[in-house]
């Protein structure tokens, strides 16, 4: 199964216009571990990526982690707000590589191959319509019209870290019209509602609508219960850049996961450590 | 880089221009406008001359007017679509509400309180393997009936650990109770690997066996490290634990498990 990873860097610059694009040593780690036990399973990984990240990865020398590296994500993310959608390089991605494919966050590790169905899509797990998070669509403000009609408010979102479509049909669907959102959106101060509705709560709408069968790798009620199959940073990612001893022992732990499991590519570790390196 | 696809008109599937023209819907055919695929699929469907003119539509103008014009098709008396005013204060003020510090945490958060502390643990696991994993609480105690410990580290602040039997700690790396006390009927401690920590405030046994235990105490001083040791998942029968103690076991095995999962098995 085709995996692919992504990297946009315009949320960055749209808040950095003139700074260095990097990741931290602890998201470096994970989306390494991410690729390497996906490509451990059988599978293919890519790197989809606009310009900018695409030269970051080159500059670290860890290319050969992903069997390929593919430029597709617009830099000017087609003129949709980089602040309010973070995460509209996901899409764009998903756009242009073919069905079936397997979309990973770079922060989310499958240890163990799930189920992917010829015939329903797969989503890591569903969320709860809290109203902070998904408030009632018709809150949504608009500069173009968007048709919001006949959506099913009830269906529950679908979180997108790790996701599976198996047809390319739907997949077209889905991704054009969390485009067309995200670009008829009324520019505003919110970064998190607009975002996980193009993102998640539009995919099980687009799925109920079309009547596509969709799954999850995990229940949402045992998210945090003891797990030996998925892993994802999620919140941590805050807590490793507050907290350094945190991120030591993470990192310490990533790096003996490498050794032990992936000794192929422990010069990883190498340019990772050299990238974070006082003397250079 | 695509295979083929249709569009989607409501439940009809659009395979060709024919198809396109007899279901026109402005919604629709807007929507893979601007999603980016419209031309696309004009161009698998060879419309390469059609393509072209969706490719050259002025973005700020109005879009119905312009596809109306392209596939020639009547345009809806009052239809339009071109971009706006931007966002009213009323919207951006209810944006603020909704707002978070960060998407992410916003489920953790709901999921497990703040805070969660230990104040008790009861484990009824009978046999507690956890290797190059953490076992780390803030507050409360461990309290269990397991008579099988295989820890990489054991970290308790503020907490007591009891237990009936506490042998066969092969791999530990350091075990540390600040603020309380250990307490068990039996300890056997064997193979303790030079230059490890062990460290509590108050230490309560019936009986107390170690093998190497002055070794490590005269070689304290060298520091705590690890040996390359093998990384085992954790797995123990948990079936028995209600939903709370599982969540709290969890982030037992690495606090980091509070804010997503699975991290410890990294």
């Amino acid at each position: 199964m085709r995996g692919i990873h992504i990297i946009s860097t315009a949320p960055f610059f749209a808040k950095n216009p003139n700074g260095a694009y990097s990741m931290n040593k602890f998201e470096l780690y994970t989306v390494v571990l991410s690729a390497l036990s996906w490509k451990s399973l059988g599978n293919e990984i890519i790197m989809a990526s606009d310009k900018k990240g695409a030269e970051y990865i080159d500059s670290l020398g860890i290319r050969n982690v992903w069997d390929g590296m593919e430029n597709v994500i617009p830099d000017d993310l087609e003129g949709i707000n980089p602040k309010m959608f973070w995460a509209a390089g996901k899409l764009f991605a998903l756009r242009e590589f073919s069905a079936p494919l397997a979309m990973i966050d770079l922060d989310f590790i499958l240890w163990k191959m799930p189920e992917l169905p010829i015939n329903r899509i797969v989503a890591a797990h569903r969320e709860n319509l809290t109203p902070s998070v998904y408030p009632e669509i018709s809150s949504f403000k608009f500069k173009r019209p968007f048709n919001t009609e006949k959506m099913n408010e009830k269906v529950l979102p679908m979180n997108t870290a790790f996701l599976y479509l198996p047809d390319e049909s739907f997949k077209q669907y889905y991704v054009n019209r969390s485009i067309a959102f995200m670009k008829s959106a009324a520019d505003c101060s919110d970064n998190l509602c607009y975002m996980v509705f193009a993102e998640q709560r539009l995919l099980s709408i687009c799925a109920e609508e079309k009547k596509i069968g969709s799954q999850v790798l995990m229940d949402k009620d045992e998210l945090f219960f003891p797990r030996d199959d998925y892993t994802h940073i999620w919140g941590a990612k805050q807590i490793m850049k507050d907290n350094t001893q945190s991120l030591h022992d993470f990192c310490d732990r990533a790096r003996k996961r490498i050794r032990k499991d992936f000794s192929a590519y422990e010069y990883v570790i190498g340019k990772i450590e050299g990238a974070f390196s006082p003397f250079i | 880089m695509n295979s083929l696809y249709c569009l989607w008109f409501g439940n009809h599937k659009i395979y060709n221009m024919d198809q396109l023209r007899k279901n026109f819907d402005f919604d629709n055919v807007e929507m893979y406008y601007l999603g980016g695929s419209l031309s696309r699929w004009l161009r698998q469907c060879g419309e390469n001359e059609t393509a072209e003119k969706v490719e050259n539509i002025n973005p700020l103008g109005d879009i119905s007017k312009q596809l109306a014009e392209i596939f020639s098709v009547k345009l809806p008396k009052g239809r339009s679509n071109f971009p706006t005013a931007t966002l009213s204060v009323e919207n951006s003020d209810k944006s603020q509400q909704n707002k978070t510090s960060s998407f992410t945490c916003t489920e953790v958060c709901s999921a497990i309180p703040k805070n969660i502390g230990l104040s008790t643990f009861n484990s009824k696991i009978g046999s507690f393997e956890l290797i190059t994993e953490s076992f780390y609480t803030e507050t409360g105690s461990f309290i269990s009936n397991a008579n099988s410990f295989t820890l990489n580290s054991f970290s308790i602040f503020n907490g007591s650990f009891e237990t009936t039997s506490f042998q066969n700690i092969l791999e530990l790396s350091s075990f540390g109770i600040s603020g309380s006390s250990f307490t068990s009927s039996s300890f056997y401690l064997h193979e303790y690997e030079y230059g490890r920590s062990f460290n509590f405030c108050g230490f309560k046994q019936k009986s107390f066996d170690s093998e190497n235990l002055s070794d490590i105490i005269e070689n304290k001083k060298y520091g705590a490290s690890l040996f390359g040791k093998k990384n085992r998942n954790y797995r123990a029968n948990i079936t028995q634990l209600s939903d709370e103690e599982k969540i709290k076991l969890n982030i037992m095995y690495c606090p980091l498990n509070r804010f997503g999962y699975g991290i410890d098995l990294i």
